[in-house]
């Protein structure tokens, strides 16, 4: 009996000692099926901005190439050697840089458009949201919770000044030296003299006001959600000279929440998403009575509309799991799906 | 001639076991309780070694001393546990047979429980937490403390001082006599978790100090017992617990200074009966629960305070040593405020829980049980659980054993009322679980196997809809397939050294097997943060007045994207702990050492939440004892 439990000590310090010997290098999330090499970057590639989970610092870029079809996830960490951090919110280009705003990190990660790599990163901010260019050394941010936009030095790439805002700062949109601003917890506009930083208008539309885009004649176009169940949403056709509201569209349905108004490369068709994809001329009288894109029971989170009139939509799924990217032609047939990192939102194309 | 005998060994049984919890004659393998408790076929883990862990919280204790899954952000930060598979949420956790998960978020935080404030731990895997109420889809703990009726005086003054700014005191005092008894402790904990960590999120992986990351816990406990005579047994047992924590950011993220306070005001009052054959067993609750995160850079302030009142009332009556019957019945009110919800919401709980267990002469028995709450005045489905055991050997030593359960879990108050966003009409989590069991148990040396199966239907999950809004929806069903292995042995070593081991391993398959979402990708993959293989040891040698432990786990990697992607890699964590004792009459004094992450592993339980590497700790502990002869 004795014998026995020596040895039965023995084969415990042996197990001991093994355990000590173990080595792993790994520390933190891996993901072994994301690392690539040799990322090519093609003349016309297209990212995918994917938010990832709220304090899990699982945000990404993937890279999808629509003439060979290849697809790279997590394309920032495989270049700069560092994940992209906590909920990735927009990618903007200005000037031959992309400005990948990082929502819950408080910063902007600032890429080469031609080889992907970390050029520079902007700090101290608060929730930011979107980047817009004023020139070549100035830059608003929009903010979530700071109610302030953070006005940016592009040349130390810093933050140097702020203009109050009173509250949350969605999409912007810089029309003749002028910066259009959505509040989104609000039914306003504001207009901000990109020169001065004073706020001088306030345009008044629905509740929610999230996305604005530019057409072919120079007019602003603003979708507003309606707020959860509290107005109809609408669409508003902005000019930009006086600041009038020259046309409106409302959302017959209260609980409908129309959102990512997009326009196609040449500024003569809209696109936006509300229970699928939807598509209309910017000279249309009306909203159209039918989705071109149907969700299926799926629910689309982000849409994006490439310079070959390409309709790129994203589904989240559970919002845990790889997302799926579904690529259509101009005409709403389907042409590739693809998975790509978690909770794809946002589309840049080079 | 035979039966008289054992009729007489059932009825000293009874009478000895009006002072204790439970109490088992392993020659006839009788178990008289004055409450309720899992029957013999169900399976009970009785965790090991709480005394070694006395200044621990409750996620530090079952993480090191069972096998099963902790997942913690970090030293004293949220902590929760995944039983077989399934949600924190759905493990139950009890206090003196007391459900004290949150009724607003459905779990509790195992950080915010000091192991200074219980006696004993149980977990009741599976089928086995039936007994204690519903909603134990993986299983339920039973957390609970007793009095030694023996005891005169028991008083200890405890010391720890360790890295990164570690303090804890606890301080108890037991006094009574044969009558009557009360115990006292005081506990206070704090630390800075300023430690070092390799900061992944950074170019070239800088070492950086934790921020934000300082714990101040503190708590009180009181209990008085009474026992006028052998029949009648009356406490009165109350803590007090206040955690107030920084909340360090996920890696890559500016700290933006957000804290959190957790009170809990616990508190009941029983009493014990036992006449004959037949126990009652009652007991009034009140607690109170608030909680308050606070992020003054984004102006957040939620707060939410919960009121809970429970009475239950236990009946055994055993027939004889062959045949048992028992009853509960149990109501209860919830009543929460919350900044999250647009008015005060009150759920109310009734309960009515009827078992019966019968065991032949000479080496089987089994139970059959049945559960039915009404919550809100609604009729909840029926819980019916049923369970077999055989002996194998005429000496009792093998037996074999299985059960099945249906069970279910009611939606939070959170899933439910939540603003904006909770759902009303959510269905309650079904859960189905059935279990084997080969057993063996032999004076110094028990080992167990038990492969299991459990099926989830109706998994509730937040989803964004349409209008952006976050709600819960029964989205999947979720499958479990499992095996867990533990075994437990003493051995003596020599007249003066005696080595204590015991050690388990779980494998469990937890998959998406089917859901409601259009091109779920997930579907047959296993779920995130469920470890396929988890494993623990424990070592702990006694010599003379030296006393050395080492505990090793090892937790195997875990996804943490539904589609098994990406992934945590796996860690295996060692701590040693070295003490010796001097011993004067009534007085002892213990001084010891433990080292923490032994091997310096660099490692991250939850994905950028990191872990302090190697690190240490003092500690000082004086008892005075004295007892009743």
């Amino acid at each position: 009996m004795q014998h026995m439990s020596k040895s039965s000590s023995y084969i415990f310090l042996v197990f001991v000692l093994g355990f000590a010997s173990c080595k792993k290098q790994e520390i933190g999330p891996q993901c072994p099926t994301c690392v690539d090499e040799n990322i090519t970057v093609k003349y016309d590639d297209v990212l995918i901005g994917c938010e990832g989970n709220f304090g899990w610092g699982n945000a990404s870029i993937s890279l999808y190439n629509p003439t060979d079809t290849s697809i790279t996830n997590t394309v920032f960490q495989n270049i700069n050697g560092y994940a992209l951090g906590d909920v990735l919110q927009s990618i903007t280009e200005y000037n031959g840089k992309l400005f990948v705003v990082v929502n819950n990190a408080g910063n902007i990660e600032i890429l080469d458009t031609a080889t992907y790599q970390k050029m520079a990163t902007i700090n101290g901010l608060t929730s930011p949201r979107y980047f817009c260019g004023i020139n070549n050394s100035k830059a608003y941010v929009s903010d979530l919770f700071s109610n302030q936009i953070a006005i940016l030095d592009l040349g130390s790439n810093s933050v140097i000044d702020s203009i109050n805002t009173g509250g949350w700062t969605e999409e912007m949109l810089l029309v003749n030296g002028k910066v259009y601003v959505c509040r989104p917890d609000t039914n306003f506009i504001l207009q901000i003299n990109a020169t001065t930083n004073i706020i001088e208008d306030t345009i008044v539309v629905a509740k929610g006001p999230s996305s604005l885009v530019l057409d072919s004649d120079n007019n602003l176009w603003a979708l507003s959600s309606g707020g959860i169940n509290e107005e109809q949403g609408e669409l508003n056709n902005i000019d930009p000279t006086t600041n009038n509201i020259s046309q409106t569209m409302v959302f017959g349905d209260i609980s409908n929440s129309p959102n990512n108004l997009k326009i196609s490369p040449d500024g003569e068709t809209m696109y936006y998403l509300n229970n699928g994809v939807n598509q209309l001329s910017i000279y249309a009288s009306s909203l159209p009575t039918a989705s071109i894109i149907n969700q299926n029971g799926a629910l689309f989170y982000g849409l994006g509309i490439s310079p070959t009139n390409d309709i790129y939509v994203s589904d989240a799924v559970d919002y845990v799991q790889s997302g799926i990217v579904y690529r259509y032609d101009s005409s709403a047939a389907l042409m590739h799906q693809f998975s790509v990192g978690i909770i794809p939102q946002g589309f840049w194309f080079k | 001639m035979s039966a008289l005998r054992n009729n007489c060994l059932f009825l000293i049984c009874l009478i000895a076991s009006v002072n204790c919890f439970a109490q088992e004659d392993t020659l006839k393998q009788v178990v008289v309780t004055t409450t309720i408790i899992p029957a013999p076929p169900y399976k009970v883990i009785k965790v090991q070694n709480i005394e070694a862990h006395v200044t621990d919280n409750l996620a530090d204790l079952l993480s090191k001393e069972t096998p099963i899954y902790t997942k913690s952000s970090g030293p004293g930060g949220l902590s929760t546990i995944s039983i077989r598979g399934a949600g924190a949420s759905h493990t139950q956790l009890y206090w003196n047979g007391i459900s004290i998960n949150s009724p607003t978020l459905g779990q509790l935080d195992l950080a915010t429980l000091p192991v200074a404030f219980i006696d004993e731990a149980e977990i009741h895997l599976g089928a086995s937490s039936v007994v204690d109420g519903s909603g134990g889809l993986g299983g339920a703990i039973q957390l609970n403390t007793s009095a030694n009726y023996k005891n005169k005086l028991n008083a200890t003054f405890r010391k720890e001082l360790g890295s990164f700014g570690i303090d804890k005191t606890l301080f108890s005092i037991n006094v009574g006599n044969k009558k009557f008894q009360s115990k006292t402790s005081l506990f206070r904990k704090s630390s800075s978790n300023d430690f070092k960590y390799i900061d992944i999120s950074q170019e070239n992986s800088p070492i950086s100090a934790r921020e934000n990351a300082e714990i101040i816990q503190y708590g009180i406990k009181q209990e008085f017992y009474f026992a006028p005579n052998k029949e009648n047994h009356f406490a009165i047992k109350s803590n007090y617990i206040d955690s107030y924590r920084q909340i360090p950011s996920a890696l890559g993220i500016e700290t933006k200074g957000e804290h959190q306070t957790d009170k809990a005001l616990r508190l009941m009052g029983e009493w014990r009966h036992g006449k004959k054959k037949t126990f009652q067993h009652l007991r009034l609750a009140f607690i109170k629960d608030e909680l308050n995160y606070l992020d003054t850079s984004l102006s957040i302030n939620s707060l939410i305070s919960v009121d809970s009142y429970n009475a239950t009332y236990n009946f055994n009556h055993y027939f004889n040593y062959l045949l048992k019957i028992s009853a509960q019945v149990n109501a209860g009110t919830d009543i929460a405020n919350s900044t999250g919800f647009e008015s005060q919401e009150q759920r109310n709980r009734q309960s009515v829980f009827l078992q019966f267990e019968q065991k032949s002469n000479w080496g089987y028995q089994y139970n059959i049980a049945v559960r039915q709450e009404v919550i809100n005045g609604k009729l909840t489905p029926v819980i019916p659980t049923i369970g077999v055991k055989y002996f194998l050997t005429k000496n009792h030593h093998f037996a074999i054993n299985a059960n099945a359960a249906r069970n279910y879990k009611a939606p939070s108050l959170n899933e439910l009322y939540w603003n904006p966003g909770g759902n009303t009409d959510l269905l309650p989590e079904i859960g189905f679980t059935a279990e084997m069991g080969l057993t063996y148990k032999y004076k110094k040396l028990s080992f167990g196997i038990s492969p299991y199966y459990s099926l989830i239907n109706n998994w509730i999950q937040w989803l964004p809809q349409e209008s952006g809004i976050w709600t819960p929806i029964n989205v999947k069903q979720v499958e479990n397939k499992g095996i867990e292995l533990n075994i437990k042995k003493v051995f003596k070593v020599s007249n003066q050294a005696k080595l204590y081991l015991h050690s388990g391993y779980n494998y469990v398959n937890s998959i998406n097997k089917s859901s409601i979402l259009i091109s779920d990708n997930s579907i047959g993959k296993q779920l995130i943060y469920v470890p396929k293989h988890t494993f623990n040891i424990v070592a702990k040698l006694e010599f003379k007045k030296w006393s050395f432990a080492y505990n090793q786990t090892v937790t195997g990697k875990v996804f943490i994207d539904a589609t098994n992607t990406t992934y945590m890699p796996y860690y295996a964590p060692a701590d040693i702990n070295i003490s010796y004792s001097l011993k004067k009459d009534m007085k002892s004094t213990k001084i010891g050492l433990k080292v923490s992450n032994l091997y310096n592993e660099d490692y991250q339980i939850m994905a950028n939440r990191p872990l302090p590497g190697r690190w240490f700790l003092l500690f000082l502990k004086v008892n005075l004892n004295a007892t009743h002869e």
